[in-house]
């Protein structure tokens, strides 16, 4: 059974559609208070908690259901709750020591202290090994010093999970209550999207915690393993807000009526409204594997595939809507607003691409083959997977060859690389979880993703020649000197 | 300067901007990811400048296995010492 069928999905849905309302939680401004209580009645804040300290101890796929459903209905509630499961408590739950752990886990299941993460800095985005916040010993305790810009759940946080320089070239992951003197919590941002969420710049001043709140002193590798956490929970968001788009574009297309006919009879938006299902179910499978294996590069691999499918149908539900689509009370401009961001942060996409084709660039032979049981009405689709999957094989280790270690200086190439990856892997991801009963969504969603994964790999062939005209185009643009007056001049009259 | 010390020097440097730390900091026996705070990609992004300053292929996959200073060093020389292309200057 998929995470996204069970019981906690259920409850949740119910509870979403009788209490949450998107419209006026974007107007308060910030997720109200009542919300957030009943949410914590409901367990909600301690879904993937351990047991033992008060959570349910189910699955980040449980976890992962509950965010979506919540995200269906309200985008800026599922942030706060998603992050506050993936980022904001995943370092205090897999390095923080018995008594930190005893002392804190059982507050944040339980609703009491929401959790946060701070690692972005100003100058410090996707590259977090540039940041400047330090961390030092001073008789038994620490001294964390600095200023993360950008912190989801900042103002309703009782605690921070930061990221910090530590000794002379390492980092740490450190536990920071927020109460603590020299905590002070900025303005809230204005954004795009997600208006209900907290978004701040937190500076810490000389705070002083004790020593055991160093989580981890192997910073950026724990810091890796919550973005896995963080990224995949985020991701279901974006099922969640897709799903929305969906429901909400079938019940107009349905009604709709133009030239005698509805919407929904017309072939070309038949074709849209399909494909926005395909991408959804793709979306549902991918998030699914991340959330079985988080140690794995699912996580990367679902945060790229589900933030530009949800914006990709955020964006068809608009258009299908018409002028309607633009106008805030239909709410699919809401959506498209709200899952804007998530091809940003938690790693910019085209990072995160990078990232991804390096690390099987790196990787020795093979990628282990999967177990596909493809129902019997899939086994030709299951087929055009295995070649997507051999030909992007083929296309890594000629690359591999050609380039050695200057690949890394060849980022559209890694891009294009990645996006056959991701193509593949998800394509895989949707024979596992296809079953005869949704087997004409499955087979468009794998046509689709081999169709699109056919054409990363061809891009690799002209992507010098195009490379070579965009730098030309830049040259002009980024690297001539700034001109003070870029007006169009005046046109003088005799 | 010799060879030797002349690829250690850019070496140390490009690793010390990678880093934004200090050159000074950066030793033969640093490691590489616990030390210098380089993950695989900023291993790999030394190594990738390298390779194109000095006109050499380094292999992914044995780069991969690099733990100290040292031994990146150490490899780059081995890279260069069996391509030797006409236009490398140590």
């Amino acid at each position: 059974m998929s995470p996204f069928d069970s019981a906690i999905a259920g409850e949740l849905r119910r509870f979403a559609d009788k209490r949450l309302d998107a419209a006026a939680t974007e107007r308060a401004g910030l997720v109200d208070p009542q919300i957030r209580a009943d949410l914590a009645g409901l367990g909600v804040f301690g879904i993937t908690l351990p047991e033992e300290h008060g959570g349910l101890g189910l699955s980040l796929g449980e976890g992962c259901a509950a965010v979506a459903e919540i995200a269906r209905a309200d985008r800026s509630v599922a942030t706060m709750v998603g992050l506050h499961l993936g980022l904001g408590s995943r370092a205090l739950t897999a390095f923080a020591s018995p008594e930190v752990a005893g002392e804190w886990l059982p507050r944040m299941a339980s609703g009491e202290v929401i959790g946060a993460f701070s690692a972005t800095e100003t100058c410090a985005g996707s590259d977090l090994t540039l940041m400047r916040t330090r961390a030092r010993e001073d008789s038994g305790h620490v001294v964390v010093d600095g200023e993360k810009a950008y912190v989801t759940n900042a103002r309703f946080a009782g605690c921070f999970t930061v990221l910090a320089r530590w000794g002379a070239r390492g980092h740490a992951v450190i536990l920071v209550p927020s109460d603590a003197p020299g905590v002070e919590i900025g303005r809230e941002e204005h954004k795009l999207g997600i208006l209900a969420s907290s978004t701040a710049t937190v500076t810490f001043t000389g705070v002083r915690v004790p020593r055991s709140h160093v989580l981890s002193e192997q910073g950026l590798e724990a810091a890796h393993h919550v973005l896995t956490w963080g990224r995949t929970l985020m991701s279901a968001g974006c099922v969640g807000t897709a799903q929305a788009a969906l429901d909400a574009t079938a019940r107009h297309v349905a009604s709709r009526k133009q030239f005698g006919k509805t919407l929904g009879e017309m072939p070309a938006v038949r074709m849209h409204v399909a494909r926005m299902a395909a991408v959804l179910y793709s979306m549902r499978a991918i998030v699914a594997a991340a959330a079985d294996a988080p140690g794995g590069d699912d996580s990367m691999v679902a945060k790229v595939f589900a933030s530009e499918g949800a914006f990709e149908i955020c964006d068809t539900a608009v258009q299908l809507h018409g002028a309607l689509g633009v106008m805030e009370e239909a709410g699919v401009a809401r959506l498209l607003r709200d899952c804007r961001v998530t091809r940003i942060f938690e790693g910019a996409n085209d990072v995160l691409l990078s990232r991804l084709a390096i690390a099987r660039l790196a990787s020795r032979g093979a990628p282990e083959a999967r177990e596909v049981s493809a129902p019997a009405s899939l086994v030709a689709k299951a087929s055009a997977v295995d070649e997507l999957t051999a030909a992007t094989h083929r296309a890594l280790h000629g690359v591999r060859a050609k380039y050695g270690a200057a690949v890394l200086l060849r980022q559209p190439t890694l891009i294009s690389l990645a996006r056959a990856v991701v193509a593949a892997q998800t394509a895989a991801a949707v024979l596992r979880v296809a079953t005869d009963a949704d087997a004409d969504v499955a087979a468009l969603a794998v046509s689709l993703l081999c169709r699109q994964g056919t054409l990363s790999l061809a891009a690799l062939d002209d992507l010098g020649a195009l490379e070579a005209e965009s730098d030309r185009v830049c040259k002009g643009l980024i690297e001539a000197p700034l001109r003070p007056n870029l007006a169009v001049p005046q046109e003088t009259h005799a | 300067m010799s060879a030797d010390t002349s690829l250690r020097a850019r070496m140390r440097k490009l690793v010390a901007e990678i880093r934004e730390i200090d050159e000074s900091l950066v030793e033969p026996s640093s490691r590489l990811r616990e030390d210098l705070g380089m993950d695989s990609l900023g291993s790999l992004e030394l190594l990738s400048s390298i390779s194109e300053q000095m006109d050499v292929h380094v292999d992914i996959e044995d780069a991969m296995g690099l733990v100290t200073f040292e031994d990146a060093c150490s490899f780059v020389e081995r890279c260069v010492a069996e391509q030797r292309p006409a236009n490398v200057a140590v």
